[in-house]
Protein backbone atom coordinates (compact mmCIF):
# COMPACT_ATOMS: atom_id res chain seq x y z
CA UNK A 1 0.00 0.00 0.00
CA UNK A 2 0.90 3.84 -0.39
CA UNK A 3 1.87 3.99 3.33
CA UNK A 4 3.18 0.69 3.98
CA UNK A 5 6.56 1.58 6.23
CA UNK A 6 8.33 -1.21 5.00
CA UNK A 7 8.34 -0.31 0.86
CA UNK A 8 11.18 2.73 0.33
CA UNK A 9 10.32 6.31 0.18
CA UNK A 10 10.70 6.27 -3.71
CA UNK A 11 8.90 3.20 -4.14
CA UNK A 12 5.80 5.00 -2.14
CA UNK A 13 6.63 8.30 -3.85
CA UNK A 14 5.97 6.64 -7.14
CA UNK A 15 2.91 4.58 -6.29
CA UNK A 16 1.35 8.06 -4.95
CA UNK A 17 2.39 9.12 -8.10
CA UNK A 18 0.72 6.63 -10.14
CA UNK A 19 -2.22 6.72 -8.27
CA UNK A 20 -3.35 10.24 -9.27
CA UNK A 21 -4.01 8.30 -12.88
CA UNK A 22 -7.11 8.40 -14.26
CA UNK A 23 -8.65 4.87 -13.89
CA UNK A 24 -5.68 3.91 -11.88
CA UNK A 25 -6.61 2.75 -8.09
CA UNK A 26 -3.87 1.96 -5.03
CA UNK A 27 -3.89 -1.68 -6.38
CA UNK A 28 -2.81 -1.00 -9.84
CA UNK A 29 -0.48 1.80 -8.81
CA UNK A 30 1.45 -0.66 -6.52
CA UNK A 31 1.66 -3.19 -9.37
CA UNK A 32 2.69 -1.13 -12.03
CA UNK A 33 5.39 0.69 -9.44
CA UNK A 34 6.85 -3.07 -8.77
CA UNK A 35 6.58 -3.39 -12.50
CA UNK A 36 8.79 -0.70 -12.85
CA UNK A 37 11.22 -1.62 -10.50
CA UNK A 38 11.99 -4.73 -12.21
CA UNK A 39 12.13 -2.91 -15.80
CA UNK A 40 15.57 -2.46 -16.93
CA UNK A 41 16.72 1.00 -16.35
CA UNK A 42 16.82 2.30 -20.21
CA UNK A 43 13.20 1.42 -20.58
CA UNK A 44 12.03 3.26 -17.25
CA UNK A 45 14.08 6.13 -17.89
CA UNK A 46 12.92 6.84 -21.53
CA UNK A 47 9.25 6.49 -19.85
CA UNK A 48 10.05 9.19 -17.95
CA UNK A 49 11.69 10.89 -20.71
CA UNK A 50 8.68 10.63 -23.08
CA UNK A 51 6.63 12.35 -20.44
CA UNK A 52 9.03 15.24 -20.20
CA UNK A 53 8.85 15.75 -23.50
CA UNK A 54 5.34 15.44 -23.75
CA UNK A 55 5.18 18.66 -21.35
CA UNK A 56 7.96 20.69 -22.60
CA UNK A 57 7.22 19.99 -26.41
CA UNK A 58 2.55 19.98 -26.27
CA UNK A 59 0.68 23.37 -26.41
CA UNK A 60 -2.25 24.05 -27.69
CA UNK A 61 -2.76 25.65 -30.90
CA UNK A 62 -3.38 29.76 -30.69
CA UNK A 63 -6.08 29.21 -33.70
CA UNK A 64 -7.77 26.22 -32.87
CA UNK A 65 -7.28 25.10 -29.80
CA UNK A 66 -5.62 21.90 -30.35
CA UNK A 67 -2.80 20.57 -28.49
CA UNK A 68 0.00 20.55 -30.74
CA UNK A 69 4.29 20.65 -30.91
CA UNK A 70 3.58 24.25 -33.11
CA UNK A 71 1.65 27.09 -32.86
CA UNK A 72 -0.26 27.19 -35.44
CA UNK A 73 -0.75 23.41 -35.56
CA UNK A 74 -0.54 21.78 -39.09
CA UNK A 75 -4.27 21.86 -40.35
CA UNK A 76 -4.55 25.53 -39.51
CA UNK A 77 -1.38 26.67 -41.12
CA UNK A 78 -1.91 24.49 -43.89
CA UNK A 79 -2.55 25.97 -47.69
CA UNK A 80 -4.59 23.08 -48.60
CA UNK A 81 -7.17 23.18 -45.96
CA UNK A 82 -10.54 24.55 -46.97
CA UNK A 83 -11.19 27.35 -44.48
CA UNK A 84 -14.75 28.63 -45.15
CA UNK A 85 -15.48 25.36 -42.89
CA UNK A 86 -15.24 24.88 -39.34
CA UNK A 87 -15.70 21.64 -37.51
CA UNK A 88 -16.57 22.28 -33.70
CA UNK A 89 -15.28 19.74 -31.56
CA UNK A 90 -15.24 19.09 -27.50
CA UNK A 91 -11.97 17.57 -27.53
CA UNK A 92 -8.77 17.06 -28.78
CA UNK A 93 -9.22 13.39 -29.51
CA UNK A 94 -12.41 13.62 -31.14
CA UNK A 95 -10.74 16.09 -33.82
CA UNK A 96 -7.88 12.76 -34.07
CA UNK A 97 -10.72 10.78 -34.62
CA UNK A 98 -12.34 12.87 -37.58
CA UNK A 99 -9.05 13.22 -39.31
CA UNK A 100 -8.81 9.58 -39.24
CA UNK A 101 -11.53 9.44 -41.52
CA UNK A 102 -9.89 11.27 -44.01
CA UNK A 103 -13.07 12.79 -45.74
CA UNK A 104 -13.10 16.20 -44.00
CA UNK A 105 -10.81 19.11 -45.63
CA UNK A 106 -12.02 21.74 -43.62
CA UNK A 107 -10.40 23.60 -40.25
CA UNK A 108 -10.97 22.82 -36.56
CA UNK A 109 -12.26 24.28 -33.36
CA UNK A 110 -11.97 22.60 -30.03
CA UNK A 111 -14.14 23.68 -27.22
CA UNK A 112 -11.77 22.01 -24.63
CA UNK A 113 -14.92 20.85 -23.14
CA UNK A 114 -19.04 21.17 -23.00
CA UNK A 115 -21.79 22.98 -21.36
CA UNK A 116 -22.60 21.06 -18.29
CA UNK A 117 -25.04 23.06 -16.34
CA UNK A 118 -25.60 20.37 -13.40
CA UNK A 119 -21.17 21.01 -13.13
CA UNK A 120 -21.39 24.17 -13.37
CA UNK A 121 -19.96 24.29 -16.72
CA UNK A 122 -21.20 27.50 -19.01
CA UNK A 123 -20.69 29.07 -22.17
CA UNK A 124 -17.94 31.04 -20.40
CA UNK A 125 -15.55 28.24 -19.14
CA UNK A 126 -15.51 27.17 -23.08
CA UNK A 127 -13.27 28.37 -26.94
CA UNK A 128 -16.86 29.36 -27.69
CA UNK A 129 -15.84 33.47 -27.73
CA UNK A 130 -12.66 32.52 -29.69
CA UNK A 131 -14.56 30.01 -32.35
CA UNK A 132 -17.29 33.18 -32.76
CA UNK A 133 -14.03 35.15 -33.36
CA UNK A 134 -12.59 32.98 -35.88
CA UNK A 135 -15.35 32.27 -37.67
CA UNK A 136 -16.10 36.28 -38.46
CA UNK A 137 -12.36 36.84 -38.88
CA UNK A 138 -12.10 33.52 -41.64
CA UNK A 139 -15.47 34.35 -43.19
CA UNK A 140 -16.34 30.63 -42.64
CA UNK A 141 -19.44 29.71 -44.39
CA UNK A 142 -20.29 26.66 -42.55
CA UNK A 143 -20.21 25.64 -39.17
CA UNK A 144 -19.99 21.89 -38.57
CA UNK A 145 -21.24 21.12 -34.47
CA UNK A 146 -19.15 17.66 -34.69
CA UNK A 147 -20.24 17.62 -30.16
CA UNK A 148 -21.01 14.44 -28.85
CA UNK A 149 -24.58 13.56 -28.93
CA UNK A 150 -25.00 13.62 -25.11
CA UNK A 151 -27.53 15.75 -23.47
CA UNK A 152 -24.69 18.35 -22.45
CA UNK A 153 -23.18 18.64 -26.19
CA UNK A 154 -26.34 18.67 -27.81
CA UNK A 155 -26.83 21.68 -25.45
CA UNK A 156 -23.43 23.06 -26.55
CA UNK A 157 -24.42 22.90 -30.20
CA UNK A 158 -27.95 24.58 -29.53
CA UNK A 159 -25.99 27.78 -28.00
CA UNK A 160 -23.85 27.99 -30.63
CA UNK A 161 -26.61 27.67 -33.18
CA UNK A 162 -28.80 30.22 -31.49
CA UNK A 163 -26.15 32.67 -31.76
CA UNK A 164 -25.10 31.46 -35.77
CA UNK A 165 -28.18 31.25 -36.90
CA UNK A 166 -29.04 34.94 -36.08
CA UNK A 167 -25.41 35.98 -37.60
CA UNK A 168 -27.08 34.27 -40.80
CA UNK A 169 -23.88 31.54 -40.58
CA UNK A 170 -25.13 28.05 -42.10
CA UNK A 171 -24.87 25.40 -39.16
CA UNK A 172 -24.73 21.44 -39.35
CA UNK A 173 -24.68 18.66 -37.03
CA UNK A 174 -23.71 15.22 -37.77
CA UNK A 175 -26.21 12.88 -38.26
CA UNK A 176 -28.01 10.85 -35.11
CA UNK A 177 -29.76 7.44 -34.95
CA UNK A 178 -27.86 4.07 -34.58
CA UNK A 179 -24.49 2.97 -34.85
CA UNK A 180 -23.25 0.52 -36.60
CA UNK A 181 -23.30 -3.24 -35.05
CA UNK A 182 -26.07 -1.84 -32.27
CA UNK A 183 -29.36 -3.37 -31.47
CA UNK A 184 -32.53 -2.26 -32.31
CA UNK A 185 -34.51 -3.79 -29.60
CA UNK A 186 -31.64 -1.88 -26.88
CA UNK A 187 -32.16 1.29 -28.79
CA UNK A 188 -33.57 4.01 -26.79
CA UNK A 189 -36.87 5.99 -27.92
CA UNK A 190 -34.64 9.40 -28.33
CA UNK A 191 -32.16 7.85 -30.66
CA UNK A 192 -34.89 6.06 -32.38
CA UNK A 193 -36.50 8.67 -33.32
CA UNK A 194 -33.56 10.77 -34.50
CA UNK A 195 -32.70 7.28 -36.40
CA UNK A 196 -36.60 7.90 -38.02
CA UNK A 197 -36.11 11.37 -38.89
CA UNK A 198 -32.69 11.55 -40.10
CA UNK A 199 -33.34 7.96 -42.72
CA UNK A 200 -32.14 8.05 -46.50
CA UNK A 201 -33.87 6.63 -49.54
CA UNK A 202 -32.00 3.73 -50.75
CA UNK A 203 -33.63 4.77 -54.79
CA UNK B 1 -21.09 -9.82 -4.06
CA UNK B 2 -24.06 -8.19 -5.00
CA UNK B 3 -27.20 -8.58 -2.48
CA UNK B 4 -30.26 -7.92 -3.47
CA UNK B 5 -31.69 -6.25 -6.37
CA UNK B 6 -34.33 -3.24 -6.11
CA UNK B 7 -36.56 -2.41 -8.90
CA UNK B 8 -38.38 1.39 -9.23
CA UNK B 9 -38.40 4.26 -11.51
CA UNK B 10 -36.71 7.01 -11.65
CA UNK B 11 -35.62 10.72 -13.27
CA UNK B 12 -31.86 10.83 -13.99
CA UNK B 13 -30.63 13.59 -12.80
CA UNK B 14 -26.96 14.21 -14.16
CA UNK B 15 -24.03 11.54 -15.21
CA UNK B 16 -20.15 11.78 -14.48
CA UNK B 17 -17.44 9.30 -16.42
CA UNK B 18 -15.78 7.48 -14.50
CA UNK B 19 -13.28 4.61 -15.35
CA UNK B 20 -12.44 3.09 -19.06
CA UNK B 21 -16.02 3.21 -20.03
CA UNK B 22 -18.38 3.42 -17.10
CA UNK B 23 -20.84 6.21 -15.63
CA UNK B 24 -21.77 7.30 -12.10
CA UNK B 25 -25.51 8.36 -12.63
CA UNK B 26 -27.67 10.42 -9.94
CA UNK B 27 -31.29 9.59 -10.20
CA UNK B 28 -34.31 10.55 -8.06
CA UNK B 29 -36.55 7.91 -7.10
CA UNK B 30 -40.00 7.64 -5.24
CA UNK B 31 -39.46 4.61 -3.36
CA UNK B 32 -35.85 5.35 -2.20
CA UNK B 33 -35.31 8.64 -3.03
CA UNK B 34 -31.79 9.63 -4.39
CA UNK B 35 -30.23 7.00 -6.17
CA UNK B 36 -26.08 6.77 -6.89
CA UNK B 37 -25.07 3.92 -8.84
CA UNK B 38 -22.46 2.44 -11.51
CA UNK B 39 -23.52 1.95 -15.08
CA UNK B 40 -21.11 -0.74 -16.24
CA UNK B 41 -19.70 0.26 -19.60
CA UNK B 42 -22.69 2.75 -20.21
CA UNK B 43 -20.19 5.03 -22.84
CA UNK B 44 -20.07 2.40 -25.08
CA UNK B 45 -21.00 2.96 -28.38
CA UNK B 46 -22.98 -0.67 -28.11
CA UNK B 47 -23.97 -0.14 -24.55
CA UNK B 48 -27.77 -1.73 -23.84
CA UNK B 49 -27.88 1.23 -20.85
CA UNK B 50 -25.92 4.66 -22.06
CA UNK B 51 -29.01 6.21 -24.30
CA UNK B 52 -31.91 5.34 -21.34
CA UNK B 53 -29.12 7.44 -18.82
CA UNK B 54 -29.63 11.09 -20.10
CA UNK B 55 -30.14 13.44 -17.84
CA UNK B 56 -33.96 14.38 -17.71
CA UNK B 57 -35.30 11.08 -18.63
CA UNK B 58 -37.66 8.87 -16.52
CA UNK B 59 -36.58 5.17 -16.45
CA UNK B 60 -37.43 2.16 -15.21
CA UNK B 61 -34.66 0.92 -12.93
CA UNK B 62 -33.21 -2.22 -11.63
CA UNK B 63 -30.35 -1.04 -9.32
CA UNK B 64 -28.20 -3.91 -7.37
CA UNK B 65 -26.74 -3.44 -3.80
CA UNK B 66 -23.64 -4.00 -3.34
CA UNK B 67 -20.79 -3.36 -0.46
CA UNK B 68 -19.76 -0.11 -2.24
CA UNK B 69 -21.68 1.58 -5.14
CA UNK B 70 -25.06 0.22 -5.75
CA UNK B 71 -25.06 -0.96 -9.58
CA UNK B 72 -27.59 -0.69 -12.34
CA UNK B 73 -28.52 -3.76 -13.90
CA UNK B 74 -31.19 -2.93 -16.27
CA UNK B 75 -32.68 0.39 -17.47
CA UNK B 76 -35.49 1.23 -19.90
CA UNK B 77 -37.02 4.98 -20.94
CA UNK B 78 -40.52 5.52 -19.91
CA UNK B 79 -40.73 9.13 -21.31
CA UNK B 80 -37.91 10.78 -22.66
CA UNK B 81 -39.18 14.41 -22.55
CA UNK B 82 -37.83 14.92 -26.19
CA UNK B 83 -39.01 18.67 -26.13
CA UNK B 84 -36.88 19.78 -23.09
CA UNK B 85 -33.87 18.92 -24.69
CA UNK B 86 -34.46 20.31 -28.06
CA UNK B 87 -35.18 23.85 -26.64
CA UNK B 88 -32.18 25.08 -24.72
CA UNK B 89 -34.21 27.46 -22.40
CA UNK B 90 -36.50 24.81 -21.51
CA UNK B 91 -32.91 22.46 -20.87
CA UNK B 92 -31.81 25.24 -18.43
CA UNK B 93 -35.44 25.39 -16.42
CA UNK B 94 -35.29 21.71 -16.40
CA UNK B 95 -31.27 21.56 -15.29
CA UNK B 96 -32.40 24.02 -12.40
CA UNK B 97 -35.38 22.20 -11.50
CA UNK B 98 -33.02 18.81 -10.91
CA UNK B 99 -30.48 20.21 -8.88
CA UNK B 100 -32.57 22.44 -7.04
CA UNK B 101 -34.90 18.70 -6.23
CA UNK B 102 -31.92 17.08 -5.67
CA UNK B 103 -30.51 19.62 -3.01
CA UNK B 104 -33.54 18.41 -0.91
CA UNK B 105 -33.70 14.39 -1.93
CA UNK B 106 -32.07 12.08 0.78
CA UNK B 107 -30.62 8.54 -0.20
CA UNK B 108 -32.30 5.89 1.12
CA UNK B 109 -34.93 7.52 2.00
CA UNK B 110 -38.68 7.61 0.47
CA UNK B 111 -39.21 10.99 -1.66
CA UNK B 112 -43.10 9.72 -3.32
CA UNK B 113 -44.19 13.99 -2.76
CA UNK B 114 -41.01 15.44 -4.63
CA UNK B 115 -40.70 13.07 -7.50
CA UNK B 116 -44.31 13.28 -8.10
CA UNK B 117 -43.45 17.62 -8.03
CA UNK B 118 -40.15 17.50 -10.30
CA UNK B 119 -42.03 14.65 -12.85
CA UNK B 120 -45.58 17.24 -13.01
CA UNK B 121 -42.97 20.21 -13.86
CA UNK B 122 -41.06 18.31 -16.07
CA UNK B 123 -44.21 17.52 -18.21
CA UNK B 124 -45.79 20.93 -17.47
CA UNK B 125 -42.24 22.16 -18.70
CA UNK B 126 -43.10 20.98 -22.34
CA UNK B 127 -46.45 22.42 -22.57
CA UNK B 128 -46.24 25.23 -20.28
CA UNK B 129 -46.80 28.84 -21.93
CA UNK B 130 -45.76 30.65 -18.51
CA UNK B 131 -42.42 28.91 -17.70
CA UNK B 132 -41.91 31.73 -15.36
CA UNK B 133 -44.44 30.69 -13.01
CA UNK B 134 -43.58 27.17 -13.47
CA UNK B 135 -39.96 27.94 -11.42
CA UNK B 136 -41.89 29.66 -8.96
CA UNK B 137 -44.43 26.88 -8.36
CA UNK B 138 -41.99 24.17 -8.24
CA UNK B 139 -39.69 26.12 -5.98
CA UNK B 140 -42.75 27.57 -3.68
CA UNK B 141 -43.82 23.87 -3.83
CA UNK B 142 -40.37 22.48 -3.30
CA UNK B 143 -39.88 24.13 0.16
CA UNK B 144 -43.48 23.09 1.43
CA UNK B 145 -43.01 18.93 1.04
CA UNK B 146 -39.68 19.55 2.22
CA UNK B 147 -40.70 21.30 5.71
CA UNK B 148 -39.34 24.80 4.98
CA UNK B 149 -42.95 25.90 4.05
CA UNK B 150 -42.62 30.30 3.85
CA UNK B 151 -44.66 31.28 6.81
CA UNK B 152 -47.01 33.80 4.92
CA UNK B 153 -49.90 33.83 7.60
CA UNK B 154 -49.25 34.27 11.03
CA UNK B 155 -45.75 35.93 12.00
CA UNK B 156 -43.06 33.57 11.96
CA UNK B 157 -41.66 34.72 15.19
CA UNK B 158 -44.43 35.63 18.31
CA UNK B 159 -47.36 33.77 16.27
CA UNK B 160 -49.60 36.66 15.75
CA UNK B 161 -51.94 36.88 12.61
CA UNK B 162 -50.51 38.99 10.34
CA UNK B 163 -53.40 41.78 9.06
CA UNK B 164 -53.15 42.68 5.32
CA UNK B 165 -50.17 44.98 4.33
CA UNK B 166 -46.58 44.81 3.84
CA UNK B 167 -43.78 42.99 5.91
CA UNK B 168 -40.47 41.82 6.22
CA UNK B 169 -39.32 38.41 5.38
CA UNK B 170 -36.79 36.39 7.41
CA UNK B 171 -34.85 33.41 5.81
CA UNK B 172 -33.55 32.72 9.70
CA UNK B 173 -37.43 31.65 10.79
CA UNK B 174 -38.70 30.66 7.12
CA UNK B 175 -41.54 33.22 7.04
CA UNK B 176 -42.84 37.07 7.67
CA UNK B 177 -42.36 39.16 10.97
CA UNK B 178 -44.94 40.89 12.31
CA UNK B 179 -43.55 44.99 12.48
CA UNK B 180 -42.63 44.47 16.50
CA UNK B 181 -40.93 41.29 15.60
CA UNK B 182 -38.40 43.23 12.80
CA UNK B 183 -37.85 45.82 15.41
CA UNK B 184 -36.83 43.36 17.73
CA UNK B 185 -35.09 40.58 15.49
CA UNK B 186 -31.74 41.32 13.54
CA UNK B 187 -31.62 38.76 10.65
CA UNK B 188 -31.48 38.72 7.14
CA UNK B 189 -34.88 39.77 5.85
CA UNK B 190 -36.26 41.19 2.35
CA UNK B 191 -39.39 43.58 2.32
CA UNK B 192 -42.74 42.36 0.54
CA UNK B 193 -45.75 44.35 -0.51
CA UNK B 194 -48.86 43.23 -0.29
CA UNK B 195 -49.27 41.81 -3.70
CA UNK B 196 -45.96 39.81 -3.19
CA UNK B 197 -47.58 37.95 0.38
CA UNK B 198 -50.45 37.44 -1.82
CA UNK B 199 -48.98 36.19 -4.68
CA UNK B 200 -47.04 33.39 -2.63
CA UNK B 201 -49.89 32.60 -0.53
CA UNK B 202 -51.85 31.79 -4.12
CA UNK B 203 -48.98 29.79 -5.19
CA UNK B 204 -48.57 27.66 -2.04
CA UNK B 205 -52.32 26.67 -2.17
CA UNK B 206 -53.44 26.54 -5.73
CA UNK B 207 -52.52 24.05 -8.51
CA UNK B 208 -50.48 24.81 -11.48
CA UNK B 209 -53.53 25.42 -13.75
CA UNK B 210 -55.14 28.30 -12.11
CA UNK B 211 -51.41 29.84 -11.21
CA UNK B 212 -49.99 29.01 -15.13
CA UNK B 213 -52.60 32.33 -15.88
CA UNK B 214 -51.51 34.76 -13.87
CA UNK B 215 -48.77 37.58 -15.42
CA UNK B 216 -46.57 39.46 -13.45
CA UNK B 217 -45.22 42.98 -13.58
CA UNK B 218 -41.23 42.75 -13.63
CA UNK B 219 -41.31 44.67 -10.24
CA UNK B 220 -43.42 42.12 -8.74
CA UNK B 221 -41.46 39.35 -10.41
CA UNK B 222 -38.03 40.54 -9.50
CA UNK B 223 -39.70 41.11 -5.41
CA UNK B 224 -40.57 37.59 -5.39
CA UNK B 225 -37.41 36.00 -6.88
CA UNK B 226 -35.42 38.20 -4.63
CA UNK B 227 -36.94 36.22 -1.47
CA UNK B 228 -37.41 32.96 -2.70
CA UNK B 229 -33.68 32.74 -4.14
CA UNK B 230 -32.68 33.84 -0.93
CA UNK B 231 -34.44 31.95 1.19
CA UNK B 232 -33.75 28.86 -1.07
CA UNK B 233 -29.73 29.62 -0.79
CA UNK B 234 -30.08 30.77 2.73
CA UNK B 235 -31.66 26.86 3.47
CA UNK B 236 -29.26 25.14 1.24
CA UNK B 237 -25.99 27.40 2.11
CA UNK B 238 -24.66 27.44 -1.49
CA UNK B 239 -25.44 28.45 -4.63
CA UNK B 240 -26.90 26.40 -7.16
CA UNK B 241 -24.71 25.75 -9.96
CA UNK B 242 -27.40 26.04 -12.33
CA UNK B 243 -28.61 29.44 -11.43
CA UNK B 244 -26.50 31.31 -13.57
CA UNK B 245 -27.03 29.12 -16.66
CA UNK B 246 -30.27 29.46 -16.05
CA UNK B 247 -30.02 33.41 -16.11
CA UNK B 248 -27.79 33.39 -19.09
CA UNK B 249 -30.35 31.71 -21.23
CA UNK B 250 -33.33 33.05 -19.63
CA UNK B 251 -32.16 36.85 -21.06
CA UNK B 252 -30.60 35.70 -24.34
CA UNK B 253 -33.91 34.30 -24.82
CA UNK B 254 -35.67 37.32 -23.96
CA UNK B 255 -33.72 39.28 -26.81
CA UNK B 256 -33.70 36.65 -29.37
CA UNK B 257 -36.23 35.15 -31.76
CA UNK B 258 -36.33 31.72 -31.06
CA UNK B 259 -34.10 29.31 -28.93
CA UNK B 260 -35.14 26.07 -30.63
CA UNK B 261 -32.60 23.97 -31.90
CA UNK B 262 -32.27 22.59 -35.43
CA UNK B 263 -30.77 19.51 -34.28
Amino acid sequence: MANDKSASKSITNLIEQFSKLPGIGPKSAQRLTYYMVKTPKEQALSLSNAISELKEKILSCSECFNITEESPCYICSSQSRDTSTICVVEQPIDLIHIERTGVYNGLYHVLNGVISPMHGIGPESLKITELFQRIFSLQVIEVILATNPSLEGEATSMYINNFLSEKKIKTSVLARGLSIGSDLEYTDDLTLVRALEGRKFLN
Amino acid sequence: MIKNIQKTEGIVIKHIPIGEADRIVTLISPSIGKIRAVARGARKPKSKMGGHLTPITRVKISVAKTKTIDQITEVETIESFREIKEDLYLLSIASYIMELAESFVQEDTEAKQIFNLLLQSITLLQIAPNTKMLIKFFEIKLMSQSGFKPEMIICSECGIILVPGSYKFSFESGGLLCHQCTQKIHTLTNQLSINSIKLIRFIQNEKFGKIAKLNLTDDLQGEIENVISGYIKYILDKDLKTKSFLDLIAKQTKNSISSKSLL
